[in-house]
């Protein structure tokens, strides 16, 4: 039997934060700025909401932070670790099957 | 306009079971995104109360982000996450541990440094030691463990049944536990020995007597009145609720 896809939906901020934190290293407002540069302004968010994001993924061993003060402000600086970008990989490949089955169950619909 | 009160969203968090380094970050960090955001709106040529007023519909309201934080589990305590173990085994695992890491830390290196045939008397300072030790162990440790674990739950909004429960199993085994030590002297050892128990039917002859028996509901009595006292009066976070 396949596997169920609550958690896939409920993890499309994760598969997007764990891209764009794999490609370089950003902090809270930059990542926010890359989600809707990258997503075509598709993807609106409350941007406070991606800091217990972060903090999750990062007490889960998927990312690491670190503190820089050289700048006007203090930044927590974050990035995708090794187990982060194995995770990425898991998750790429659920978008991959679901995505799959969805576009052939649209294309049925439309044909 | 609407504002976010900082202090107010920290608190929250932590009542809500957040562990305080992430609840001091998410406000650290909300606060410069805040300031990015009123930048760049400033930047586009937004007067300064306009620009901050969106800069705020843009970060979220207060709720949103509680509700986000609150529904990760993986930032929560411990204590928050596995209360029952915590608050319930806790305190008197705790105690146990303490009151023997306590009586072996000051009995046994010297009794096996010392040459348990010594003749010579035992310095007056040592004998202190022990009865202060022994004295702490069985007066203070209890309240102290006690009114400790009350304050975590009270901070952590823990709901208080199972810490009161498992604090009420530390009164119980605290007020009835005796260490008793006894100095090598001469050819006799030293000798090391833990004692627990109440006198509750006065015609079978047990190792505890009636008067020690009163004396340890005495102690449980007073330790409960105290915790009573820090319950009704201690309110770190006032009437804010998760």
């Amino acid at each position: 039997m396949s596997k169920t896809n609550p958690p896939f939906m409920s993890g499309v901020p994760e598969l997007l934060v764990l891209r764009l934190l794999s490609q370089q290293e950003m902090y809270g407002y930059e990542l926010v700025r890359a989600i809707r540069h990258s997503t075509l302004e598709s993807i609106s968010l409350a941007e406070g909401v991606v800091y217990p994001t972060l903090h999750s993924l990062e007490s889960r061993g998927l990312l690491r932070s670190r503190e820089a003060s050289n700048s006007v402000r203090p930044r927590v600086y974050y990035k995708t670790t090794a187990r982060g970008k194995r995770r990425l990989k898991e998750l790429l490949q659920d978008w991959d099957r679901v995505s799959g089955g969805i576009n052939a169950a649209l294309g049925e619909l439309y044909a | 306009m609407h504002e976010l009160d900082w202090q107010r969203l920290q608190r929250r968090l932590l009542l809500g079971g957040v562990a305080p380094r992430f609840a001091r970050r998410t406000v650290v960090e909300l606060r410069n995104h805040l300031q990015d955001l009123v930048q760049a709106a400033s930047a586009d040529g937004a007067e300064h109360e306009a620009a901050r007023e969106q800069a705020l519909e843009q970060l979220g309201d207060e709720d949103q982000i509680v509700a986000e934080a609150l529904a990760k589990s993986e930032l929560k305590t411990w204590a928050y996450r596995y209360t029952r173990s915590m608050f319930l085994a806790g305190p008197v695992l705790l105690y146990v541990v303490a009151v023997l890491g306590i009586t072996f830390a000051y009995t046994v290196p010297i009794f096996s440094v010392m040459d348990l045939s010594l003749s010579e008397p035992w310095p007056t300072w040592y004998f202190w030691l022990a009865r202060l030790t022994t004295w702490f162990c069985e007066y203070l440790l209890t309240p102290l463990i006690a009114c400790g674990f009350c304050v975590l739950a009270i901070r952590r909004g823990v709901p208080l049944f199972w810490p009161l429960l498992g604090i009420g199993m530390l009164l119980f085994l605290g007020s009835g536990w005796n260490s008793v030590v006894e100095m090598p002297a001469g050819p006799r050892q030293g000798g090391l020995s833990f004692q627990w128990g109440y006198q509750f039917i006065p015609w079978r002859p047990v190792q505890v007597g009636w008067v020690q028996t009163l004396e340890q509901l005495l102690r449980i009595a007073v330790y409960s009145a105290l915790l009573y006292g820090l319950l009704n009066r201690y309110r770190p976070f006032g009437s804010v609720r998760p």
